[in-house]
């Protein structure tokens, strides 16, 4: 079974469940979708706030990146409430290392960095996205 | 709850695809890739959510489609738990003669072989892991440098040359735009290796 919405997701994350493995369930019922309506209607209702200032802030990106990437008809306005950025930067590596730092602030797209969020070029891959990696 | 299926439970799965096949009195041969790969023919990956195979052409024949969509339902695993979409990544230069390895027949122990699988070489998945190597810890980035971490020690490569060029094997293009790939090749081979040996691909299953 899998995530019926970012929600959702953000519900069993709440409720326990591995963060990396919920959210890549999602994404598979993200990309799976026939339509944008309905890719639109996943991301449409506001995910519950986690208590980790990260992982909020992470809804709101990864909302954004994906309406953008889809060209959905909006973003969904719950995205761009301040709880949904950060005050301090998130490099997303588990490598505190200066050069993987440099590198994910200039590759960081921008639904990422505007929230202070520094991850790779194209975050969110998965092998039914159709996009292939570079 | 988030789906995710041990090797196990995988291993059942394949042996009652292959009675099907038996039962339909014909054999089907797959190529395992990613994460379901890795689980079943290595010692360091004990789980994934999905089982990538390469194309073997639609439509699926009636007695695929429907014991796979049985084992799914019995099991709670999404509709698509066995799929094609990774077909799009694989490399156009590998040959499967010299680039994929035997893992077993199916059902095991048992005469009559209904399904045969096989998995990538361990050269060839490192390729296909360093092409779509993830580094964020929310995205599976942790898996992936896991998995690449234990695969460098399978092939005893010691510099990040050479696995760029094991990468340049199979995908020139992403070679020659491998920033990120040297980056983390560089801290992976320069931390301590742990004391268990990794080992892929092992043949008994």
């Amino acid at each position: 079974m899998r995530p019926a919405t970012l929600a959702q997701a953000y519900e069993w994350i709440i409720a326990g469940e591995p963060r990396d493995a919920t959210l890549a369930e999602f994404l598979d019922t993200f990309y799976l979708a026939p339509t944008p309506d309905r890719r639109l209607a996943l991301l449409r209702d506001e995910p519950s706030m986690t208590g980790d200032v990260r992982l909020d802030a992470l809804a709101g990106a990864v909302a954004e990146y994906l309406a953008r990437q889809y060209r959905l008809a909006v973003v969904p306005p719950w995205a761009f409430e301040p709880r949904r950025y950060l005050d301090r930067p998130w490099h997303t590596s588990p490598f505190a290392d200066d050069g993987m730092r440099e590198y994910l602030t200039f590759a960081s797209p921008a639904e990422f960095r505007a929230r202070n969020i520094f991850t790779e070029e194209r975050p969110l891959r998965r092998a039914r996205s159709g996009l292939s990696p570079s | 709850m988030a789906t995710a299926f041990d090797r196990d439970q995988l291993l059942e799965a394949f042996d009652e695809v292959g009675r099907a096949a038996i039962a339909a009195q014909t054999r089907l041969e797959i190529a395992v890739f990613g994460g379901s790969a890795l689980m079943l023919a290595s010692n360091f990956r004990f789980s994934t959510e999905d089982v990538d195979i390469a194309e073997i052409g639609r439509p699926w024949p009636e007695w695929l489609a429907a014991v796979v969509e049985r084992i799914g339902a019995r099991n709670g695993w999404p509709a698509d738990w066995l799929n094609e979409a990774v077909a799009f990544h694989l490399s156009k230069l590998a040959n499967p003669a010299r680039d994929l390895v035997l893992l077993g027949t199916f059902p095991r122990a048992s005469e009559q072989v209904g399904l045969v699988v096989f998995v990538p070489t361990a050269r060839y998945m490192l390729a296909l892991k360093l092409k779509a190597l993830r580094v964020a810890d929310f995205d599976k980035g942790s898996t992936d440098l896991a998995d690449t971490a234990a695969l460098l020690r399978v092939l005893a490569v010691k510099n990040v040359e050479t696995a760029i060029g094991i990468l340049a094997e199979f995908f020139p293009i992403s070679a020659a735009h491998a920033d990120k790939q040297r980056f983390v090749l560089k801290r992976l081979l320069s931390a301590e290796s742990p004391a268990d040996a990794p080992r892929y691909p092992r043949s008994s299953l």
